[in-house]
């Protein structure tokens, strides 16, 4: 058994090292997975808000992971092509500054989610899963039958987004991007998880009614982290856009919700690291099993089925077994 | 379209009418079905009435793709159990 900080800094500096190691020996391949690795745990790390901080189990963050593409999409498409977004009552013109589409990613999604959340939190168990599949699915439909921006077709940019005193288009410069912005969000992820609203979240999965008894309202404590969690995954989805160049309804998909949770599930519920693990082991395996056949996702099925079974707390929990105070 | 309501479907109309209810599940059943294609056909023809014929289908088809979703968040919303589920 490893001490799960311990197990931490190891991920920290694999995270860190991989890349290097793939810069020197000129293998820019491998740096685009390891940051398609990085912005899909980003999306885990703000979906573990919800499901492993909050137990809110929601299969309609691909939502929001969207939302963050296409904010994306939106702002750069405009960019690219000189056609301001709105000319009255005032101009917006598009942009192809990281920074801006990042902010813009965060509000949309921040927006969408406490509208969703407003209304989903309404329910709780089977029911919440249900709806929250509901609203994925109905803006997935509305993406794949809106003409206005590509469609079923989806949305393709020329060139990667700037950021300020980087060249984004260097693999390794955009990786350097990305693993800072995960490693933000994992901090601010540790500082929630102690804080008094990450207690009283806490509480809340634990049992609401204690929770209500000391006068306080679980459905508002469970808002705001439905609303952080969304936040955090619409901008892992902004990332991701821009690591494609591309967005496309898929991002919506509720196939999309499902592989976020899937990450989370695989690397342990409510582990600061949990959606980090289970995402580099997803891209490992689609990467290694991708090659042998076509429906690679039979033996990560497996896998998955196995860790469910057998090792209670992820990947994480196998190595470093429970935490001491947990629960 | 077809493939992805056959996928949803059953889930969905359970879903919508109460889980653990037999009666439920007949009428879930029938008012998904009939608010998919009731709405593929009469929501085009609405927006037809005030708009051109491209856009109006265009718009129209959009909507009508997302109306089972949308039934099914308003019952959840209004029903937090389903239309003939049990309160817990």
């Amino acid at each position: 058994m490893i001490a799960e900080r311990h197990l931490n800094g190891l991920i920290v500096g694999l995270l860190i090292l991989f890349p290097l190691w793939a810069w020197l020996s000129d293998e820019p391949f491998m740096i685009t997975l390891a940051t398609k690795a990085v912005i899909l745990a980003l999306a885990g790390v703000g979906l573990n808000i919800a499901l492993g901080l909050g137990g809110l189990i929601s299969l309609g963050h691909a939502a929001f992971f969207g939302i963050g593409g296409y904010a994306m999409g939106v702002l750069a498409s405009h960019a690219q092509n000189y056609d301001p977004i709105l000319e009255s009552p005032f101009v917006i013109e598009g942009t192809k500054s990281m920074p801006i589409i990042w902010l813009v990613a965060l509000l949309a999604s921040g927006i969408v989610a406490l509208a969703i959340g407003a209304l989903s939190l309404r329910t709780a168990g089977a029911y919440f899963i249900m709806i929250t599949l509901a609203f994925g699915q109905m803006l997935f439909f509305f993406a794949i039958s809106w003409p206005g921006y590509g469609g079923e077709d989806g949305l393709s940019i020329y060139v990667r987004n700037d950021f300020p005193g980087l060249n984004t288009l260097d693999p390794i410069q955009f990786y350097a991007i990305t693993l800072t912005l995960l490693f933000i969000a994992l901090a601010f992820f540790a500082r929630l998880v102690r804080s008094p609203f990450g207690l009283a979240l806490n509480a809340a999965r634990q049992s609401s009614q204690r929770v209500e008894t000391i006068g306080m309202s679980p459905y508002r404590i469970r808002l705001v982290a439905f609303v952080l969690s969304g936040m955090v995954t619409g901008l892992a989805g902004a990332l991701f856009a821009d690591l494609n160049r591309f967005v496309s309804p898929t991002m919506l998909s509720w196939q999309t919700s499902g592989e976020i949770m899937v990450f989370i599930i695989m690397g342990g519920v409510g582990r600061l690291f949990g959606p980090v693990v289970g995402a580099t082991v997803f891209i490992v395996l689609e990467h290694l099993l991708g090659g042998l056949s076509e429906f690679w996702h039979i033996y990560l099925g497996f896998l998955l089925l196995m860790i469910v079974l057998f090792a209670r707390g992820g990947l994480i929990g196998l190595i470093c077994g429970r935490p001491p105070v947990h629960d | 379209m077809g493939q992805i309501l056959l996928k949803n479907g059953g889930v969905l109309r359970s879903q919508v009418s109460g889980i653990g209810s037999v009666k439920g599940a007949l009428i879930g059943a029938l008012l998904v079905g009939l608010t998919d294609t009731m709405g593929g056909v009469l929501l085009p023809a609405l927006f037809r009435t005030f708009m051109d014929g491209s856009s109006a289908a265009a718009i129209g088809s959009a909507l009508a793709s997302m109306m089972i979703y949308v039934l099914m968040a308003g019952v959840l919303i209004f029903k937090p159990t389903g239309l003939f589920g049990n309160r817990t």
